[in-house]
């Protein structure tokens, strides 16, 4: 045995980030995955530089290595994230790393780094190519080199996505992205090969305003939804006394105020803000809509310490469902307001009725799963799934629909099918609607689900009387002295 | 200061009352035994202790620290051994300790001291190379022990470490055990193996669904348990083994308690040798060709059967006899 074999890592790094690499390296996954990768870039591009006519070899040679390492950053390297925490919750390793200074972010934290330096290697190492390429000629020096960035992090967003989604119990949740990652496999090629390699280098140049803008909001979007997924990874695997939810739904409402400042300025499209918003919100909601409905006196304690503003500010921010439907209730409430205020005070609001269909829509589809798995989720840990279901088959049942009666031209047919929001999706593209009459009957439905779902969590919250009680007790630090039976 | 306390501790999943009403104290420096059936309540008990789970209701101290208040203090005082748990591929035991050892916080020297005296008392030095994933159940199990110990814990809170290993490393385990409990470490262990724990335990506490029904020490919970009266013999036939269950059947004041081999275990239900003679007489004019027949120990496995039986039949469980050095 040698102990200075465990120098190899100095103490700085992350305790995970030693682990997921010593056992990275030594796993055929990467093994495997590295040496193919090399031994195809230097192949074809051997092969490329001596068949090649000078004209295209470049471009040819560019398209190869974006092809590779775009294939293994985009889909290999992301879906070995795919087991990264239920392999530890299935081996019953996870609650001994709880029991360290380990917190549940930096074990998330440390899986997902890991993952990432590994594709940092990979992309190291077509660095060599990259400089054979240039001497094939017509390199565009600064938009490749911000196409292999934007891949790159690209790449350590959707590895954050599955190695948040990797804490879920069902196996075909975990590998959903998968069949979008195969579908981004299939594509990558054509899009780089044919034209689509151009406009790519010329929206990476960053010549325009426009572009600039646009790769910004874009770095923007992929850092919050990492974010967003590692941190839902965290509170999957977190003991439930740590508390993860408010911090998710405040920084969404922060980056909501950002938002909303900088669609003020006049130059900013109006349309846009809604798809703004609703990438915000998404994950916040979506997660605050499917949390456990399990609490604890310390999840309490910091509220209580607030009095009556924290009370009242635990109603949305605690964890659980129940005060995630009184998030979600306020958002809707104060974006009604919102758009009620703009519209009154004469701002050009750009919305027209099509838009505020889709919209509520949209909410109406993120609503009714999360009713429905209020109602019949029993196992507090299945709801993300069973949310998830529920989605699913509203998709299938706006899709089947419409493809039915596009076929027949039946369009009156989709009333049928008016329970579910999603499908006022399809029936607001079809001529023989009118688009008032969707707009109340999108709104109508939407209001039953909401209340349907405010009656839901009122029931719920009301059970956390006893946590409170506890709470406030352990605040008073004076012994528990009742102990009357919750009903079970 | 106790160094566990649990006071009316309640734990329900769904409509299963996992844990009923719990309460117990165990001091410093002291073995307790958890004993109790399958889904009795002390795995979730333990975990309670561990942070691992939470309390429905009533509270539960670790050197009286609350555990669910106080997670991260708890975590620093206790060691944890769950009776299975995985270990990582790609991995060798020196490394597996040497990332338990980062993440307790141990850096440079320091780190790579504790490891060494971790591996040394366990015995892990020649598996060093070994891949974790790799070893034997023994090997594995004073892997655990030596993880848990890497932070040099007061507590040391251990579900059902023995089960699983064949005699030789269960020996080296209880040694372990005892090593650790002369350094003055608190242990509490469940084990179904209750002749070892009465060997290793200053106290020991019996669950059955969810509620503790003994708590004491082994001696006092054998004496406890021959309050129901009676005295055991092991009766050996020559034929047919059933014979003896079968003729107890029609005996009054004779029990039978266990088939063995060639016979079994039957309990007469009075202290007075004479009528054992007479039971032994009757066996033998009855046409039984006895064999063997002598008195035996009670042990702890009879008292626990006993405090089960009594609760089953709807009786109280004993009232426990505690000393006054265990009562706590």
């Amino acid at each position: 045995m040698s102990l200075t074999h465990l120098t190899d890592f100095p103490d700085r790094l992350s305790p995970m980030l030693v682990k997921e690499l010593r056992q990275g390296m030594r796993a055929r996954g990467f093994t495997m995955l590295f040496l193919i990768f090399q031994g195809l870039l230097a192949f074809i591009l051997l092969s490329a530089g001596t068949t090649s006519s000078s004209d295209n070899a470049g471009s040819f040679a560019s398209g190869v290595i974006f092809t590779l390492f775009a294939g293994a950053a985009l889909v290999i390297q992301p879906m070995r994230g795919v087991n990264a925490l239920s392999s530890e919750i299935t081996g019953n390793t996870i609650e001994m790393m709880a029991l360290t200074r380990l917190s549940a972010w930096r074990i998330v934290f440390g899986k997902w780094i890991a993952i990432v330096s590994q594709t940092a290697l990979i992309l190291i190492t077509i660095i060599p190519y990259l400089i054979l390429r240039y001497f094939f000629g017509g390199m565009i020096l600064l938009g490749e080199m911000m196409f292999l960035t934007l891949i790159f992090l690209t790449s350590m967003a959707l590895t954050a996505v599955m190695v948040g989604l990797s804490g879920n119990s069902t196996k075909i949740l975990r590998a959903l992205p998968i069949v979008g990652f195969v579908i981004v496999m299939q594509a990558l090629p054509m899009v780089l090969f044919r034209g689509g390699f151009n406009n790519f280098m010329d929206f990476c140049t960053l010549s325009t305003w426009e572009s600039r803008f646009a790769v910004l909001a874009y770095l923007c979007f992929i850092a919050y939804f990492g974010w967003c997924a590692l941190s839902f990874g965290t509170s999957v695997i977190a003991p439930v006394a740590e508390n993860h939810t408010s911090t998710r739904r405040l920084v969404a409402w922060v980056l909501a105020c950002i938002a909303a400042l900088i669609g003020l300025h006049p130059d900013v499209d109006d349309r846009i803000m809604p798809l703004v918003f609703g990438i915000i919100f998404a994950p916040a909601v979506i997660t605050a809509l499917t949390e456990p409905n399990i609490l604890l006196p310390p999840v309490c304690q910091p509220f209580l310490r607030r009095g009556l503003s924290g009370k009242l500010a635990a109603i949305f921010l605690l964890p659980g469902w129940p005060s995630g439907i009184f998030f979600t209730a306020l958002l809707l409430g104060v974006g009604t307001a919102g758009c009620l205020l703009a519209t009154r005070s004469g701002t050009p609001t750009g919305f027209d009725v099509e838009i505020i269909i889709v919209c509520l829509s949209f909410i109406g589809g993120v609503l009714l799963p999360a009713l429905l798995a209020a109602i019949f989720t029993k196992q507090e840990n299945k709801r993300f799934t069973h949310f998830v279901v529920f989605l699913l088959v509203l998709v299938i049942f706006t899709i089947i629909p419409a493809i039915f009666a596009n076929m027949n031209g039946h369009e009156q047919y989709l009333w049928l099918f008016a329970w579910n929001p999603l499908i006022f999706l399809t029936m607001v593209d079809e001529s023989g609607f009118l688009k008032n009459q969707l707009l109340n009957a999108v709104l109508v439905l939407d209001s039953i689900i909401l209340v349907a779902l405010l009656a839901t969590a009122c029931i719920a919250y009301r059970k956390y009387r006893v946590t409170f009680d506890e709470a406030e007790a352990g605040l008073a630090e004076r012994p528990l002295s009742s102990h009357t039976l919750p009903e079970s | 200061m106790s160094a566990l306390k649990i006071n009316n501790l309640y734990r329900y999943f769904g409509n299963l009352q996992a844990v009923n009403g719990v309460t117990f104290e165990i001091p410093h420096g002291s073995v307790c035994g958890f004993v109790g059936a399958n889904g009795a309540g002390k795995t979730t008990t333990m975990r309670i202790l561990a942070t691992l789970d939470y309390p429905t209701l009533g509270s539960a101290e670790v050197c009286g620290i609350n555990v669910v208040h106080h997670p991260a203090e708890v975590r620093k005082l206790i060691g944890w051994m769950p009776d299975h748990f995985g270990n990582y591929e790609h991995m060798t035991v020196l490394e597996y300790l040497d990332f338990y050892a980062r993440a307790l916080g141990y850096k440079g020297k320091e780190r790579r001291q504790r490891i060494q005296e971790v591996m040394d008392f366990t015995d892990l030095v020649p598996l060093a190379d070994r891949f974790s994933n790799k070893l034997s159940k023994g090997m594995t199990q004073r892997l655990g022990l030596g993880r848990a110990l890497l932070h040099d814990p007061q507590v040391l809170i251990m579900d059902e470490p023995a089960a699983g290993l064949d005699p030789k490393a269960r020996v080296e385990l209880k040694h372990l055990i005892r090593v650790l409990a002369k350094e003055g470490k608190t242990i509490f262990i469940s084990s179904h193996i209750l002749s070892e724990l009465g060997e290793m335990c200053d106290s020991l506490l019996f669950i059955n669904n969810g509620r503790i029904v003994h708590h004491g020490d082994s001696e006092t919970l054998r004496r406890g348990s021959d309050t129901l009266g009676g005295v055991l013999y092991d009766v050996q036939v020559d034929g047919k083994p059933d014979a003896v269950s079968d003729w107890c059947v029609l005996q009054p004041n004779v029990e039978f308690l266990e088939a063995r081999k060639q016979g079994g275990r039957i309990r007469i239900d009075t202290e007075d040798p004479t009528k054992a003679a007479d039971v032994l007489a009757r066996m033998v004019k009855d046409g039984l060709r006895i064999t063997e027949f002598h008195r035996e120990q009670r042990n702890l496995e009879d008292a626990f059967i006993d405090i089960i039986g009594r609760l089953d039949s709807g009786k109280s469980a004993l009232p426990p006899p505690l000393p006054e050095e265990s009562q706590i």
